[in-house]
């Protein structure tokens, strides 16, 4: 078979220690027990954003129909943000620094918010605030996303939906299942529902590398 | 595109206010057998060929930083698809992930990305790729191409694992890929054809002539890949050809000319869920430099100044042309029989002009430059103690000043065991995409994202038996990051992350006719999870059997990737991916009629597994492929 299998077994006769042999040793179980203790990634705390909402729904930018909508209802993170009318933002709140959906109820051509007139929106995509960041989220035609789109656009999730009735029972809006029976819904062919298609960044695409 | 791109092989002149360049280091970890083109076809014997280590080379080590050399010979020989992806099976921690069977791809859909210690990625701007010396990196957004590495004239290919900045400059933060061509070294002339077919309609051809008469030396080369892809869409070609010619002047001098041209065409062949039609790119791309050195007993000099050109096109319109110069000019000197001193210098910039070629919209773009300077001090106090200090300084008119730094040691504990450690600061600046590019936004005032990387690690080398074992630390703060979607989007300097990592790895050589290899990883990488495994491992099984006149050579490699995501904050999970790939080789040695005869088989995904790095970018079930090579 050829074997070239020889163990050079001359390695291996006794050999007395020296000095530096003596001294790297603990040396370097120290420096590995060292590193080892020290080698926690990011912690458990995120630590703090300071955050506004923006209402971007008359972006100039945007050409075509912008949908009318005026938030009544915000929340972020935990934080609540209120009522941003077209064009305005919401005061800074301090939140956790983490990913979430902003979750709306959003009024449709209507700026007294009322409810017959409303319907839970939120983000397209989770929105993300780093420990230190102050960040304006804008809230547009390209980002949002509503519980009756034009046909072939998929809906809000049930997750945000479902959070977003929790957060405002007032509303009265109608269980997931329902949601296209919302009176906003319902009565009018001319909403949008929260979701067209739009601009995507594409940054949080599937793709790897990425560029071109 | 501004024309004085040679602007940079003119201030290096003004540069030398201390010399310089960058440098190889010696492996530290699983060196492997050298490439044929150290001997002529008919001398190339079975057993291991020492890999020739050069005085310059030697000369340029690093030893304290944590390497892995591969030969270009089990690049040539691996199963894998691609040269990274070969590359990464001998390296637990590092990362590559695919979508076909041969082709990466650009823009988007595109993998191939390198991933290394928990940085790089998506895109990979984080690793550096050196390739002949000169970093390759494509000028608008700033990383390597994936598809334009091959391995048919590659001598050999060294990971360095941990960054270093000092010596090669922006984009090493995870570490740097250092490709060195292959060069015939005895007189005479060598023909190499590799011809394949394999599943998919898949064809492959290369050929190769590497030479040597007298002082002078050639080495050039064509490889022809084409494919249908295992989907629609999954399709594309590479042509890459490549020629080098070098020659001794005397007196310690020696000039060499580097060129290599490519065109890369494909497809992002989107989500299985969702195809794309006809999502196609067009890249060609084109690379030269000429190198001067000088070597004496006690100074070393190299000049390299370098040359990269790039046009890519995409279905939707996009185009650009981008070019990448510099020069490097470096010196090393022999302070001391036990110290040395390297110093150098390099320029480079980076330009490009960008379009869409549906609207005619032209996108301003503006180029950036950066001259550095550098020096490693490398002292060896007592017998078997190497340390290894280092500096570099950046300066660029679009950022300010950067100043990087280094410092490890390495100690030979006798009876192959070695102990080392190694601290480094490193950088990545802005890419012009970053800085200028609407998609979805851009920032002109973004600073270079910094990082302090450390390692320590344990290691044993014998004839027959390897171990090493590393910890290690990334420390990452101003992360450039895009926030949001157009058009309210914004992408900003923030963010610090932390990434801790331990890897281990294990070869048992020559164990009769067997060559066992195995090697994990683990690293928490905090909130960065977007396809940034938590924990790898790669193992195979190597036989070398002479069976008459023939020599069988056989590998079966695994890999497995675990905690892969393809969101950050945990999201989006994957599955495992558990991929065994095997390939058989046998060759015959004709010495009497100068001839190497060697046919092959590639037989990947042998389990038939099905399996994605990239969510709905299904890859191959199995397949093959089958070849012949022949070197005369």
């Amino acid at each position: 078979m050829g074997s070239t299998f020889k163990l050079n077994r001359a390695t291996h006769r006794y050999r007395p220690m020296n000095l530096s042999r003596l001294a790297a040793l603990p040396l370097s179980a120290f420096a590995l027990a060292s590193i080892v203790a020290c080698g926690s990634s990011d912690g458990d705390d995120p630590g703090v954003a300071t955050v506004q909402l923006k209402n971007d729904f008359g972006n100039p930018q945007i050409t075509g129909f912008q949908p009318p909508w005026t938030i009544c209802k915000s929340a972020y993170q935990g934080g609540q943000f209120g009522k941003i009318e077209i064009g305005q933002t919401s005061a800074a709140v301090q939140v956790p620094a983490g990913v979430d959906y902003v979750l709306m109820v959003a009024a449709w051509n209507d700026p007294t918010c009322s409810p017959e007139k409303s319907l839970p929106i939120s983000t397209k995509n989770v929105e993300e605030v780093v420990g230190g960041q102050t960040r304006t989220i804008a809230i547009g035609m390209t980002n949002h996303q509503g519980p009756c789109p034009p046909e072939g656009v998929p809906p809000i999730p049930l997750e945000q939906y479902n959070r977003i009735l929790q957060l405002w029972p007032e509303y009265g809006f109608k269980a997931y299942a329902e949601r296209a029976q919302n009176s906003q819904c319902a009565g009018s062919v001319t909403t949008d529902g929260g979701a067209e298609g739009g601009a995507d960044s594409g940054v949080e695409a599937g793709d790897d590398a990425g560029d071109p | 595109m501004r024309n004085n791109a040679l602007l940079p092989v003119i201030v290096v002149g003004l540069a030398v206010g201390r010399w310089g360049l960058a440098q190889e280091p010696v492996p530290t970890a699983l060196p492997s057998p050298a490439s044929s083109s150290s001997t002529s076809p008919a001398s190339s014997s079975l057993a291991p060929i020492q890999v020739r280590v050069d005085g310059e080379r030697k000369q340029r080590a690093d030893r304290t930083a944590d390497t892995v050399r591969v030969s270009g010979d089990r690049l040539r020989t691996s199963p894998k698809a691609t040269l990274l992806e070969a590359l990464a099976q001998d390296a637990p921690d590092m990362y590559v992930p695919s979508r076909g069977a041969g082709i990466h791809g650009v823009g988007s859909g595109a993998t191939g990305g390198i991933h290394l210690r928990g940085l790089g990625g998506s895109p990979s701007s984080q690793v550096v790729v050196i390739e002949d010396g000169t970093p390759d990196y494509q000028g608008l957004f700033g990383h390597p191409i994936p598809d334009a590495y091959a391995p048919f004239l590659l001598d050999e290919a060294v990971i360095v694992r941990g960054g270093d900045s000092v010596l090669y400059g922006t984009n090493a933060m995870g570490g740097a890929i250092l490709l060195r061509s292959r060069w015939r070294q005895q007189e005479g002339w060598e023909l190499e054809n590799d011809s394949a077919v394999g599943s998919y309609n898949t064809l492959r051809q290369s050929a190769a002539v590497l030479g040597k008469e007298g002082r002078f030396g050639l080495s050039g080369g064509v490889l022809a890949l084409r494919t249908d892809g295992h989907r629609v869409g999954a399709g594309g070609s590479n042509l890459i050809g490549q020629f080098s010619v070098r020659t001794r002047l005397g007196a310690g001098w020696e000039v060499t000319l580097r060129e290599k041209a490519m065109h890369l065409t494909g497809a992002d062949p989107g989500p299985v869920t969702h195809p794309n039609d006809n999502h196609f790119f067009d890249v060609w791309r084109e690379r030269a430099s000429v190198q001067a050195s000088w070597h004496s007993d006690a100074v070393s000099l190299r000049a390299q100044p370098f040359f990269n050109v790039g046009r890519h096109e995409l279905y939707d319109g996009f185009r650009s042309v981008d070019t990448t110069s510099g020069a490097i000019l470096e010196s090393e000197m022999r302070l001391h029989p036990a110290a040395r001193l390297l110093v150098g210098s390099a320029v480079d910039r980076a330009d490009a002009s960008a379009e869409n070629r549906v609207t005619g919209e032209r996108m301003p773009v503006r180029a950036q430059q950066t001259a550095s300077w550098y020096d490693q001090l490398t002292v060896e106090p007592v017998k078997g103690l190497q340390l290894i200090g280092g500096t570099r300084e950046v300066v660029s008119a679009s950022y300010g000043f950067v100043f990087l730094y280094k410092g490890g040691f390495r100690w030979s504990l006798g009876n192959g065991w070695y102990v080392r450690g190694r601290a480094s600061r490193n950088f990545r600046q802005p890419t012009l995409s970053e800085l200028y590019l609407p998609f979805p936004t851009a920032n002109p005032n973004l600073k270079p994202e910094r990082s302090l990387g450390t390692d320590a690690g344990l290691g044993y080398s014998s004839r027959h038996l390897e171990l090493s074992g590393a910890w290690y630390r990334n420390d990452v703060d101003n992360l450039i990051k895009y926030f949001g979607v157009w058009p309210a989007a914004e992408v900003v300097n923030i963010d610090h992350t932390t990434v801790v990592g331990l890897e281990a790895q294990v070869v048992a050589r020559d164990l009769g006719p067997l060559t066992v290899r195995a090697g994990g990883s683990w690293q928490d990488v905090g909130r960065y999870t977007k396809q940034n495994p938590s924990a790898r491992g790669v193992f195979g099984v190597e036989l070398r059997h002479p069976m008459g006149g023939w020599t069988l050579r056989s590998a079966l490699e695994g890999e497995w990737v675990h905690g892969l995501y393809m969101s950050n904050y945990s999201r989006d999970r994957m599955d495992d991916v558990l991929v065994l790939n095997l390939a058989v080789r046998a060759r015959r040695e004709q010495p009497d009629r100068d001839l190497v005869v060697e046919p092959y088989v590639a037989l990947r995904n042998l389990l038939d597994s099905r399996y994605a790095y990239v969510k709905d970018y299904t890859m191959p079930g199995f397949n093959a492929l089958a070849g012949l090579r022949l070197v005369l």
